[in-house]
């Protein structure tokens, strides 16, 4: 681009090329986030149902950390690879996001203090986000999967009831120790991998042909 | 009668830096290399240009290791464009 000057139809041509150009490039990989969290969500959960099901030492447990220390790692390399804009929609995501983070941490505490299901208060409060990520991007899928899993979630209070409800050995309650982290992994591919992909199909393919025109 | 072109805004590349800038909250250097496809050193004499009229401010620090310079748009930018827009349009309605 030099530094000429333009016929009036040629500069509102480019104002109008520029700003759509900037929101395409800007929204690429904004399913990203998603897929980071949810992939390591997933396979932390499935991990610590193995170590369940094959009754190992209880120590496997801390592995639950790892989600935080690979979910920022992640999030760091992705924003240090990515040219730096912001617009107000990374702005309001990012601070949903913060807050939902923040809750999240303070109500944990409270379920480990006081007693809980910590599957269901994970799946709710991320359902919560899930949700207004989608409406802030306007897109339906992401905030329908949030929905989704928000009613998904009742699965937990009921197996507890059921669970109080019978005898500790039966069947359901044998395998609800390990089921409830495989159905929490299912939920999450379903809360957040998914749309994940869906918006980086559709936002990724729009940011290309801007690149290619360019 | 016509309204006059802000002779600062009316050319290729200071315009589309003022678009890209009016479309996000802040970029920085690289953003708007890759995004306007202008030289390095062009850019940087247009956005010193658009810095001294008051249009955009400039911040220059690190990310990481690495300088980095960071333009948002004015308040004062934002209504000279708009009042550019403006004008191109009287043109544009006019003529048609």
């Amino acid at each position: 681009m030099e530094n000429t000057n333009l016929t009036e139809a040629q500069s509102l041509e480019l104002i109008t090329s520029m700003i759509q150009d900037s929101r395409a490039r800007l929204a690429r990989n904004a399913g990203t986030p998603f897929l980071i969290w949810g992939y390591t969500t997933i396979a932390v959960s499935l991990f610590n149902a193995l170590a369940l099901y094959m009754d190992w030492n209880h120590n496997w447990a801390w592995s639950w950390f790892l989600i935080p220390v690979i979910g920022w790692l992640g999030m760091m390399l992705l924003y240090k690879s990515e040219p730096s804009a912001r617009n107000y929609i990374d702005r309001i995501v990012s601070m949903i996001w913060v807050v939902i983070g923040l809750s999240f941490a303070w109500l944990l505490v409270g379920v480990v203090v006081f007693g809980g299901s910590i599957s269901y208060l994970t799946v709710v409060v991320m359902g919560i986000g899930t949700v207004l990520t989608g409406c802030v991007l306007k897109h339906r899928i992401t905030a329908i999967c949030g929905w989704g899993a928000m009613c998904a979630s009742l699965i937990f209070p009921v197996a507890i009831y059921i669970n109080a409800k019978s005898d500790s050995m039966e069947p359901f309650s044998e395998i609800w120790i390990w089921g409830e982290l495989v159905v929490f992994a299912v939920i999450f591919l379903f809360m957040m991998v998914v749309p994940g992909h869906i918006l980086n199909r559709k936002y990724n393919r729009k940011a290309d042909n801007v690149c290619s025109k360019s | 009668m016509f309204k006059e072109l802000n002779p600062l805004l009316h050319s290729e590349l200071r315009l589309a830096i003022m678009s890209v800038l009016l479309s996000v909250e802040s970029a920085d250097f690289v953003f708007l290399r890759e995004q306007t496809g202008a030289t390095a050193g062009n850019l940087s004499v247009q956005l010193d240009k658009l810095q001294k009229a008051g249009y955009i401010t400039i911040e220059k620090g690190f990310k990481g290791k690495m300088p980095r310079t960071t333009c948002c748009i004015t308040d004062e930018g934002i209504a000279a464009f708009e009042e550019y827009v403006a004008a191109l349009r009287s043109y544009l309605g006019k003529r048609v």
